[in-house]
């Protein structure tokens, strides 16, 4: 097995142990291909929301992912992780989808589960109760995603992967083919762009 | 609600509220709904034939190519078509034309005021496409130079022959009949008086075409059918003189024939001396959502 081409030692074993999955897939276990669905499918299917900002595209688009990736299953060699590699289909397909779709663009938001996280940065932006606090942050999230499409596809796909998604500059580096310097680059630009528009929330 | 109507200032940091983006998630009805999705599609993929190119082994340059076969397709076949249709003749080349149709059993005498070998031969080919080649027919010539002498043994009539209609039965004939033409500058003389049949042209030869005399004096350097004969014969000229030299045959005919055969040279010559003919840039064109492509 080629070595994988992962930044964390939870990464590596994460990896380790997709590549054993992935492994059985190739051999025939196509039933073994539905873990593999069930463990990323929030993850991608989170991916493609926060870049298109729609819940019905990211619901075709995730499923779109998954059929892909099941079908070039064979031609994974195991040189990068295979998170890393769906991640690369993910990223694509939202791509192609954002360039046949350049003019048709809108908003169709899942519900915001406010966790004691997001709960606490709720109540600092604002002191309402009841049905003013879900108006108040009903339009947080439409600005939020305002905010998100003015930006450009590379720099909206840097500051998901990183700012939502978690993932290492290395990681991103990798799933989009470019230096982590470049990375950076964007990350910083967009969290300026991100600062500008938000100027009313953020300090 | 305007977060400026706000009593307090902000006091998130923009990571913070990222952390709302991130909170957005859909129901856990939605992912049953996206499995029973999922399972339908991956049935579908299964069935669906897939493309030919995704079972080949190939480079990712080259099935990315692959996906634009069909363009790519019509794009070589019409490039195909444009140098086809441009470097289009009767002969390869004119040393071709001689020596796969030579007529068979003919002895051709030609009488050349240049010694350049290449427009002798630019000559000999037109001379044996030419349609005054009739089985009866007998050219003589009193020549001012000592005549070149060819004598072309027997061979089958070349494939190239067959594709030109009126020459390859003749030229069969001919071979049949094993028969001896004398031909001199005829296309010339054909060539000359289709460009301007008003005008006299100066030919140094008598020459009998069945009953048909023409008479010629000394060429004249100035004249264009004659100045063809001392200069390499080009592919436009070959073209020109071969188109023209079918016309000429109504010269043999009847006054309707020959005026119509007149009025056809004219339109001929006009045409022909449009340089939009053979240009080949000018021939292609676009016709609202049609390409058009003009011969």
């Amino acid at each position: 097995m080629a070595k994988p081409l992962v930044a964390s030692p939870e990464r590596r074993q994460e990896a380790d142990s997709d590549w054993v999955v992935v492994q059985r897939v190739q051999a025939g276990d196509v039933a073994a291909f539905d873990s593999l669905i069930l463990k990323y499918r929030e993850r991608v299917y989170a991916m493609i929301y926060n870049i298109t900002s729609n819940r019905e595209d990211a619901a075709d688009l995730s499923q779109d992912c998954f059929i892909k990736a099941f079908q070039s299953i064979n031609r994974f060699q195991g040189q990068s992780s295979f998170f890393t590699w769906l991640y690369r289909i993910t990223l694509n397909t939202a791509l192609t989808h954002l360039r046949r779709n350049k003019l048709r663009s809108f908003f169709s938001l899942d519900k915001i589960h406010e966790d004691a996280a997001v709960s606490a940065v709720i109540n600092q932006l604002t002191d309402k109760k009841d049905v003013q606090r879900e108006v108040f942050v009903g339009e947080l999230q439409e600005k939020l995603n305002e905010a998100m499409l003015k930006l450009s596809i590379p720099h909206r796909t840097v500051i998901t992967l990183f700012e939502i998604d978690g993932i290492s500059h290395e990681e991103i580096a990798d799933i989009m083919e470019c230096s982590v310097g470049t990375v950076r680059s964007r990350l910083h630009y967009a969290k300026q762009i991100l600062q500008a528009e938000l100027q009313s929330y953020v300090r | 609600m305007n977060p400026t109507e706000r009593t307090e200032s902000p006091k998130v940091t923009l990571e913070e509220l990222l952390r709302v983006k991130r909170a957005e998630r859909p129901s856990p009805e939605f992912w049953a709904r996206f499995e029973q999705d999922l399972r339908a599609k991956q049935l579908a993929a299964i069935v669906e034939k897939r493309p030919w190119w995704v079972s080949l082994k190939l480079p990712q340059f080259a099935r990315t190519a692959a996906r634009f076969q069909w363009p790519l397709g019509a794009a070589a076949a019409l490039a195909l078509s444009l140098v086809v249709v441009r470097e289009y003749r009767p002969f390869a080349t004119v040393e071709e034309a001689v020596t796969l149709v030579p007529p068979p059993e003919v002895r051709e005498v030609v009488s050349l005021p240049t010694e350049d070998p290449a427009a002798s031969r630019a000559i000999l080919a037109v001379a044996s496409m030419s349609p005054e080649a009739e089985p009866t027919a007998s050219l003589e010539l009193s020549a001012s130079v000592p005549p070149v002498v060819h004598d072309v043994k027997p061979e089958p009539v070349g494939a190239l022959m067959a594709l030109i209609p009126w020459s390859a039965p003749q030229s069969a004939a001919a071979n049949s009949a094993g028969r001896t033409l004398v031909v001199r500058d005829l296309p010339q003389v054909h060539f000359a008086a289709a460009v301007d049949p008003a005008r006299e042209h100066a030919f140094d030869t008598r020459m009998e075409v069945g009953s048909v005399v023409v008479s010629t004096t000394q060429p004249d350097a100035s004249d264009s059918g004659v100045a063809m004969r001392g200069a390499p014969a080009s592919l436009r000229e070959i073209r020109r003189n071969r188109i023209l030299s079918s016309l000429v045959v109504a010269d043999n005919s009847t006054d309707a024939e020959r005026s119509r055969g007149t009025s056809m040279r004219e339109v001929a010559a006009g045409s022909l001396s449009d340089d939009r003919i053979y240009d080949g840039a000018a021939r292609v064109g676009m016709g609202g959502d049609r390409f058009i492509l003009k011969f």
